[in-house]
């Protein structure tokens, strides 16, 4: 059985979100929705929990058509088996860590309600908690109640809506680190919105890259992110595929083509890893240059210039693809243009580093 | 101490909260998340007591519950009684008027809750009514208690609608406020001192119990 998604959803004085994928049901695999913020990847969320009404388009899970404009149907949320988690736990502040878990099991027998609450404050971690209020645990613990409110009535999908944005790098850190073992074991699709091309890398199984209200490409996460250009036209900045070549400092020394970059080294002993760019750590000069702080200076040539709001998107060539955002001003002081030779300046600190395990 | 007065000034505020709550329970729902278009008249009309004279809104009840209205006629022919000047006639006519004061705390109430929560609920295989009676009611229960009370506490002392459509029967309609109106009129100031004094207590009371509960309401969000 599969899900089968093609609507679109225009708001007024905004863009149209548009949707088309297909995704297999009734066994684990982890789907991101990848995107720039803003981009319409919450919409799609809420369009497939129900939460949101397109204007056009169907979507189906194997027999059951969740909507359809022509037949004016709408199947409610609550009728459409999907778990749903926020970017905020939303943790019904009434009900104990318990209670939560149980709120979507009212129909179960009582007896197997219990176990199945049990069962997921073991699998979560979350013993010691069971009794207490929500407001008595802390923003991780939250967000993993959240989680197995959301899977307790065993869903036919679930959907994360970053559910690790508004936790701290520590808090989130175990959590995500558990997030797919924890889908495996209980053999739940899930499509998870991110915007971070670590957590995309480390969690995903398939990607929809997401940009300006369409989905632009479907595939593995590893290979679409060091595609050439689909960071790009993601508005992601880059994301190269190098191989290490020194450690030193604290500092890693990685090769992209011919291109030498250096970037903070995140530990471990990986051989490659995606260095990630993004445009607003990039920025350019022309001629003769002075002694800076910046780490890595490379020779590019401009490929094109796109007006981005206030800014400028332009887009360099060194071998290896990549992008600055600059200011519309700074851009008419260097007189940038297609063709012409510059040297792009980039902060070591400016360069996520995700290993790639051998 | 018109004592008679009073107990059926209590009874009367305690059957009407009592018939109130369930009746307002069911319009506050479509008034606090309704998006259909008839809301925004749903909400005057049943705002309406609020700022309508007393004795108007008394007059159209009288109209409305009179022996010759339908209502009226029905009534009667049901229990071979008449509604107004009855205690049901007065018990209906205070459900009523009362309606605003206690839906107003209760629709603020929930119109405070945030939305995700609904929403979680709904994801979790709540229909409309389970997420009203499960997330919501419960989350607004300071805005319920708070309009459970000033209802309660109006309907002791409401004075022109209970004049006009129950008349001054001791023992049947006459209220505390009717009895201190009388005790005023036949010059008994002690009478009338002891009376006006005891209403005063109790709305000082009702009053600070709402304010603590609008604090707390504060407190929670």
């Amino acid at each position: 059985m599969g899900l089968s998604v093609q609507f679109a959803k225009r708001f007024p004085s905004g863009p149209v979100i548009e949707a088309g994928f297909e995704l297999a049901l009734g066994r684990f695999g982890l789907t991101v929705l990848f995107g720039p913020s803003g981009c319409g990847k919450t919409t799609v969320l809420r369009c497939l929990a129900g939460l949101e009404r397109p204007d056009r388009g169907c979507i189906r899970a194997g027999d059951e058509t969740w909507f359809h404009p022509d037949r004016k149907h709408q199947l409610p949320a609550d009728r459409r088996g999907i778990g749903y988690v926020f970017q905020e736990p939303a943790l019904f502040p009434h009900l104990s860590v318990a209670g939560n878990i149980a709120y979507g099991l009212g129909g179960w027998p009582a007896p197997a309600r219990k176990a199945r609450v049990e069962e997921m404050i073991r699998l979560m971690g979350l013993g010691e908690f069971a009794q207490r209020g929500p407001s008595e645990v802390s923003g991780g613990q939250k967000q993993r109640v959240a989680l197995a409110r959301a899977l307790a009535p065993r869903p036919r999908l679930v959907l994360l809506d970053e559910p690790f944005a508004a936790l701290d790098r520590v808090a989130a850190e175990p959590l995500r680190h558990n997030l797919r073992q924890i889908l495996q074991a209980l053999g739940v699709p899930a499509i998870l919105v991110t915007h971070d091309p670590q957590e995309a890398l480390a969690l995903g199984d398939r990607m929809l890259l997401m940009a300006e209200g369409r989905i632009i490409r479907d595939g593995a996460p590893a290979e679409l992110l060091s595609a050439a250009g689909a960071a790009q036209e993601a508005q992601l900045g880059a994301v190269l595929r190098a191989r290490v070549a020194g450690r030193t400092e604290g500092l890693l020394r990685l090769v992209v083509g011919r291109v030498e970059l250096f970037a903070p080294d995140p530990g471990g002993s990986f051989q490659e890893a995606y260095a990630c760019i993004r445009g607003e750590g990039v920025s350019l000069e022309q001629g003769p240059h002075g002694l800076l702080s910046q780490r890595n200076r490379i020779a590019a040539t401009i490929t094109g210039i796109e007006p981005l709001g206030a800014l400028k998107r332009v887009r360099l060539d060194a071998g290896v693809p990549f992008e600055a955002l600059i200011t519309a001003w700074a851009c008419a002081d260097l007189a940038l243009e297609p063709g012409r030779q510059v040297q792009a300046l980039i902060k070591a600190s400016a360069i996520q580093v995700i290993p790639i395990e051998a | 101490m018109d004592w008679e007065a009073i107990r059926l000034s209590l009874r009367l505020a305690v059957s009407s909260a009592l018939l109130l709550a369930p009746l307002g329970v069911l319009l506050a729902w479509p008034l606090a998340f309704g998006r259909f278009r008839g809301r925004i008249l749903l909400e005057a009309i049943s705002s309406i007591p609020l700022v309508l004279p007393p004795t108007v809104l008394g007059f159209y009840l009288i109209v409305a519950l009179g022996p010759r209205s339908p209502l009226g006629m029905a009534w009667e022919h049901l229990t071979g009684s008449r509604l107004v000047f009855s205690f049901q006639g007065l018990l209906l006519a205070q459900v009523i008027t009362n309606l605003p004061f206690f839906l107003q705390p209760l629709v603020a109430s929930l119109g405070g809750v945030d939305r995700r929560l609904l929403e979680v609920a709904s994801t979790l295989g709540s229909g409309r009514t389970g997420v009203y009676l499960r997330v919501a009611l419960p989350l607004a229960w300071r805005g319920l208690l708070s309009g459970l009370i000033l209802s309660f506490a109006h309907a002791m002392g409401e004075f022109g609608v209970v004049l006009m459509v129950g008349g001054n029967l001791p023992g049947k309609t006459r209220t505390a406020s009717i009895a201190l109106f009388d005790q005023v009129q036949s010059f008994d100031m002690a009478g009338a001192n002891r009376t006006a004094l005891l209403l005063l207590g109790f709305a000082v009371v009702v009053l600070a119990c709402t304010a603590w509960l609008r604090s707390r309401e504060r407190a929670w969000a």
